[in-house]
Parts: structure tokens; C-alpha cells; sequence
């Protein structure tokens, strides 16, 4: 192996390191910080009785992918567990008007 | 700009003439509410005799109807009564029984329940009473859902068979906040399927949900509490409550919240003249 070989190849190492442990702590940065706002958004959802379940299934997928090491899965179920939490409080904010349109007269 | 000014303002006056008109459309009694869910169910259901709403599902299938039957024969709701009997007989922790807290000594008062108590300004369930005259003679609470108080529950509910419900909500702007809060949590969407109490038990009763008959709002409290086939056991209105709202997605409500319990008020007024038919049993 000449020496011109052995830097190339540790160039193209680099190449493929440096971009992917650039990547991983910012996904785990990334996921932490969504995760929190997910689990602050469902914290006031329940706190308002606006809750839905499937919210804790999802935050609760995004801790175990997060645990396996499945980043990009991990912040996705982390993301769906936050739109579904502010969508519960959306609806719960409507109904408090719009229910009365559904009554018996 | 005068015209625009003018314009603007007969803008205005016809939305505070809309909102008013709207806030007044809203504003019905509790028996003006009652009347028009009757007429309701009685012009979707015609074939159903006013008293038969309180068998619920039953009352609207046939094939349901004989399962019910067979199930009557023997019914499943005799052990918890028996169980539930023994209880209320049984001294609490100071030595004062379930009796002594209760109008009648508990016997032939579950048409009253819920009722709205003046002092505290909620409204109490019979079960949720059970729970305060423990507390009050030393003991703890019982579990909600099943079980023993349950049992209790279903015991008293069986002193008052046939009696005919009578749950009043007193001049007092209170039990009307309350009243209305519960009507506001049945006809309010919730959960990720956006499915509101009167979704299925209104617009969808007597149709069919996969195997399941829906049953009709009216009548519904009647035989709580109830043996379902589903559970295996006996399980309290709040059970039920808890599950409807995981049906839609939704996250149920603590046993006994004051959502549920105004919503059990909101009911049990629907269903006022009706008889008490609990505890009762579901195929």
C-alpha cells in the first residue's frame, strides 16, 4: 500500500466520519428538545382534559426507538407526538364553542 | 367614508343582532332539553316504548333481545347485589353505617342520584356518595369502576327498581352551570376520531358499529350498574364513561371528575320519568 493510498483512504474516512458525527449529536440534540415540547404540549393537554391516548403512545414509540439507538425514528414519532398533542388542544379550543351546535332542540 | 362608516356599524349591529339570537338559541331549561331528546328518539325509534329505552341496545334488535333473555334468566348482577348488600350492612370504621348517611335509610333513593348539593356546589353521584360516607365514618374510599363499589351501588339501585327517575336541578345558578357543563361534555367532540357522546348515542343509535348496536342516550343511565358481558363483571356509569372516551382516542377523565359527574347529571335528567332498571346486564 503506497503512502498516497493510505491518505486517500483516510481522507474518505474522514469524508464519512466527520459529516455523520456532525449529524448523530444534533439528532440527539434535536430529539431531546422535541420530545420535551411533546411531553410539555400532552402535560397541558391532560391538564385540560383535552388529551388523547394515541399522543402518549406516540411519545411513548419515541422513547423506545430513542432507546434502541433509532435516532431518525426516535425525533419523527417525537414530532407526531407533539402535532397530535397541539391538534387535541386545537380541538378542545373549538369545542368550546361549537358543541352547542350539536344540540337537540 | 361616512357610507363606509355606516356600513361598518349596520355590519356590527346585524353580527350583535346574530350573536344574541345565537346566545338565546342556546339558552334552553333542562326540561326544554329533555322534551326535544324524547321527541327525538321517539320520531328515529318508533317502534320502542318509552319505558323499553332504558334496556338500551336491547330494546332495538331482536337477536339482542333473546341473548338479553337468556342472560335474565339467571342474571349475572345477583351475586354483586347479594355481595353488595352485605357491605352497606356491614359498620364502618366508626361504627355508623351506610344507612345512617342516607335518606331513607339508602333504600328506593337511587332515582334521585345525582343530585346537587347546595353546600358544596357539585353535584353527587350515588357512588361518590358511598366514597364521602366512608371518608366521613373513617374509612378509605373505595376503587372506582368495579368491585365493592360496585356492588354497593348495584344493591341500592335494586331497592329502587321501577321507581321512576326524579333528579331535579334546583333554581341555583350552580346546578344549571353544572347541568349544562354535562351537556357540554356529551355533545363536545374529543379524541382523534373527533366523536362526540351524541355521535354515536344520538345521530347513530339503533345502527350498527361493527357487531355492536348503539344505544340510545335516553334511558342509558337506567341500568347502571351494569354487568357486561365484555368485562366479565360488574362496572359503575364512570367505567363506562372511560371507556368511550379510549374508543374515540380520547384520554378518559379521573373516576368521579366533575366533568363526569355533571355529565351523569346531564343523563340521568334525559332520562327523568323513566324507571330505574339497575342493575341491569349487556350481552
Amino acid at each position: 500500500m503506497s503512502l498516497s493510498m493510505l491518505r486517500g483512504g483516510l481522507l474518505a474516512a474522514l469524508c464519512v466520519a466527520v459529516p455523520t458525527l456532525a449529524v448523530v449529536p444534533a439528532q440527539a440534540a434535536d430529539f431531546a428538545t422535541v420530545y420535551a415540547a411533546a411531553q410539555a404540549a400532552q402535560k397541558q393537554a391532560v391538564d385540560t382534559f383535552c388529551a388523547w391516548n394515541v399522543t402518549d403512545n406516540a411519545l411513548a414509540e419515541a422513547k423506545a426507538l430513542h432507546e434502541k439507538g433509532d435516532e431518525d425514528g426516535a425525533l419523527k414519532a417525537a414530532q407526531h407526538a407533539q402535532a397530535l398533542a397541539k391538534v387535541s388542544m386545537q380541538q378542545c379550543e373549538e369545542q368550546k364553542t361549537l358543541w352547542k351546535q350539536a344540540v337537540v332542540r | 367614508m361616512k357610507s363606509m362608516i355606516a356600513a361598518g356599524l349596520a355590519v356590527l349591529a346585524a353580527a350583535t343582532v346574530s350573536m344574541t339570537a345565537a346566545v338565546a338559541e342556546t339558552a334552553t331549561t333542562p326540561e326544554q332539553d329533555r322534551v326535544a331528546l324524547q321527541r327525538l328518539y321517539a320520531g328515529m325509534l318508533p317502534g320502542v316504548k318509552p319505558d323499553d329505552f332504558v334496556t338500551g341496545s336491547v330494546a332495538l334488535d331482536p337477536a339482542l333481545r333473546t341473548q338479553w333473555e337468556d342472560i335474565m334468566q339467571f342474571p349475572p348482577f345477583t351475586f354483586a347485589v347479594d355481595h353488595g348488600k352485605d357491605l352497606f350492612q356491614q359498620p364502618l370504621a366508626d361504627g355508623k353505617h351506610y344507612a345512617d348517611c342516607f335518606d331513607n335509610g339508602g333504600v328506593g333513593i337511587r332515582q334521585t342520584y345525582p343530585r346537587f348539593d347546595e353546600k358544596t356546589g357539585q353535584v353527587v353521584t350515588l357512588e361518590s356518595a358511598i366514597n364521602a360516607c366512608r371518608v366521613e365514618h373513617g374509612d378509605k374510599p373505595l376503587a372506582p369502576y368495579r368491585g365493592d363499589l360496585a356492588a354497593i351501588s348495584a344493591y341500592m339501585a335494586s331497592t329502587s327498581e321501577g321507581k321512576r327517575f326524579d333528579v331535579k336541578v334546583p333554581d341555583d345558578p350552580r346546578a344549571l352551570a353544572a347541568y349544562e357543563d354535562g351537556k357540554r361534555v356529551f355533545y363536545a367532540r374529543r379524541g382523534q376520531l373527533n366523536f362526540s357522546c351524541a355521535s354515536c348515542h344520538v345521530q347513530l343509535a339503533g345502527k350498527h358499529l361493527r357487531l355492536q348496536v348503539v344505544s340510545p342516550a335516553l334511558g342509558m343511565v337506567s341500568q347502571f350498574p351494569i354487568y357486561r358481558s365484555t368485562w366479565g363483571e360488574m362496572g359503575t356509569l364512570d367505567r363506562r364513561f372511560s371507556e368511550c372516551f379510549e374508543q374515540v382516542r380520547a384520554m378518559p377523565l379521573p373516576a368521579q371528575s366533575e366533568e363526569y359527574r355533571n355529565l351523569e347529571y346531564f343523563l340521568t335528567y334525559m332520562s327523568n320519568g323513566l324507571p330505574v332498571a339497575g342493575p341491569g346486564a349487556q350481552p
